[in-house]
């Protein structure tokens, strides 16, 4: 019985560290070490033949300021906005709307959610191409509609990345909304109409504040997931409208070139985190105001 | 008139997220080498094609083994956590679940590159267990989330009840917070 003579804060402290010891190896391992790899890498000379040669050097980091690259980086932004702005734009009534429906139909909803996010993004950008094609594509349906007079290949554009992509993040959206809004305490909103309050006075003095946080965490989702994918603007985009994704993908595997490829998702990493930050930041003032 | 609107949106929405798989599934069933959509001479010539291509079973069912695997190995490390946080309120399975959160955070891209540059430090690129534990540690924070609220949907006050009738610590995991949380468990896989 040594355990017995152990006291209970010891024991318990026994408990955790074998209970942790499996996660905090995979994490810290898999996820710390590669990461501070990545800083070192980006700062190693380049080596044309393998990967990267001992040294430092800030060559890589110098790169980084090519007007093609911010111009890739600014195409990245630009689109994590939109889409961010569009998915919870849509994401938000639809989940409202959801969360009002008859129990089984907001089963079928939900179930229906998690099908498509369950599939992957390859074979996601993949229908997007056959749907936008020239032979059967939405352009026939415009035709039959009188809309356009010929039909006509919708591939490469920005709008058919952006369509793509709203698919891929619509269903995050919904389900970081779903919770917060089925909580919603609808007596609330009553009480605020039985003051006086028209309808979308309602919604913005009650609803909004209510919902605010979890709405900006997925707009900030959204966009980490925009700026990170790969495949659907490869696919679907122009390449001069290429984001900085698929030129890292680009760099590192067609280029061989590591450090250049480490250096780029430092600085898609900073962009990414300046994003979230704007974005909290801007939730938090409004709050203030209103 | 509102009821309409309402009706408009969710329609429309429906057809967006429903049009890419009906596309492609009714693509797939063309007889001939052409995309035709509805499908003409509807056969089912492609798919034997992929089922007798052993090239393309080989990479079909490594797939599959990739996502189970992955699969299983990060709910083994997302549980304990998740465990160490519901009945310790350990604070170091709090910070592990934060690392946790904040790499699935981070932009897709930018986490293939750091395990590529990884591997390839380990000069163990290319091989399938890098593909596994990779995704393993990158999805934890997804079982985390699901089995964490599956452990606070367990009623504390029926741990406290077999407790009283003199339920030891295994018993009360095995007959009162394991139904519970299991489905959450597999939920996951």
């Amino acid at each position: 019985m040594i355990l017995g003579l152990v006291n209970a804060p010891q024991a318990r402290r026994l408990r955790l560290g074998v209970l942790l010891s499996w996660p905090m190896l995979s994490l810290l391992g898999l996820g710390g070490i590669p990461f501070i790899l990545l800083l070192r890498i980006s700062v190693a000379p380049h080596d044309p033949n393998g990967m990267w040669m001992p040294g430092v050097t800030l060559h890589a980091y110098g790169a980084l300021a090519e007007p093609e690259l911010l111009g890739a980086l600014f195409d990245s932004v630009e689109m994590a906005v939109i889409v961010g702005a569009i998915s919870v734009g849509l994401g938000f009534p639809l989940t409202y709307l959801i969360t009002r429906m008859r129990r089984r139909l907001q089963v079928v909803w939900l179930v229906f959610l998690l099908a498509t996010l369950s599939l992957s993004d390859v074979l996601i950008a993949f229908s997007w191409q056959v749907m936008l094609s020239k032979r059967i594509g939405l352009s026939n349906i415009f035709v039959a509609l009188g809309l356009m007079s010929a039909p006509e290949s919708l591939t490469p554009s920005s709008g058919a990345v952006i369509a793509c992509l709203v698919y891929l993040v619509l269903p995050f959206t919904v389900l970081t909304l779903f919770p917060v809004l089925s909580r919603l305490n609808y007596d609330l909103i009553e009480a605020a109409r039985t003051l006086g309050a028209s309808p979308w006075r309602a919604f913005a003095s009650v609803v909004v504040p209510l919902t605010k946080g979890p709405a900006m965490i997925a707009f900030v989702m959204a966009m980490v997931l925009t700026v990170g994918t790969y495949v659907p603007p490869l696919v679907l985009g122009r390449p001069q409208h290429w984001p900085m994704a698929v030129l890292i993908g680009s760099t590192a595997l067609a280029g061989h070139d590591l450090p250049g490829a480490s250096a780029m998702s430092m600085l898609l990493l900073a962009a990414t985190v300046l994003l979230a930050i704007g974005a909290a930041q801007a939730a938090r003032t409004r709050l203030r105001k209103s | 008139m509102k009821i309409i609107g309402r009706i408009v949106f969710l329609t429309l929405l429906g057809i967006f997220l429903a049009a890419p798989l009906v596309v492609v599934a009714g693509v797939s069933f063309n007889g001939t080498q052409r995309m035709n959509f509805p499908p003409q001479n509807v056969s089912l010539i492609w798919y034997e094609a992929f089922f007798n291509d052993p090239a393309w079973m080989s990479a079909f069912s490594l797939s599959l083994t990739v996502a189970s695997l992955a699969a299983l190995a990060s709910v083994s490390i997302a549980f304990p956590i998740a465990y160490s946080i519901w009945k310790y309120q350990s604070r170091t399975a709090l910070l592990l679940e934060s690392i946790a959160r904040i790499s699935f955070l981070l932009p897709s891209i930018v986490l293939s590159i750091t395990f590529l540059v990884f591997w390839s430090w380990l000069g163990h690129v290319g091989r399938i267990e890098d593909t596994i534990l990779s995704h393993a540690v990158v999805f934890v924070a997804l079982p985390l989330a699901t089995i964490g609220l599956g452990f606070r949907s367990v009623d504390l006050s029926l741990v406290e009840a077999a407790r009283t009738m003199g339920a030891r610590e295994g018993d009360v995991l095995r007959t009162v917070v394991r139904p519970i949380v299991l489905p959450y468990v597999f939920s996951d896989c």
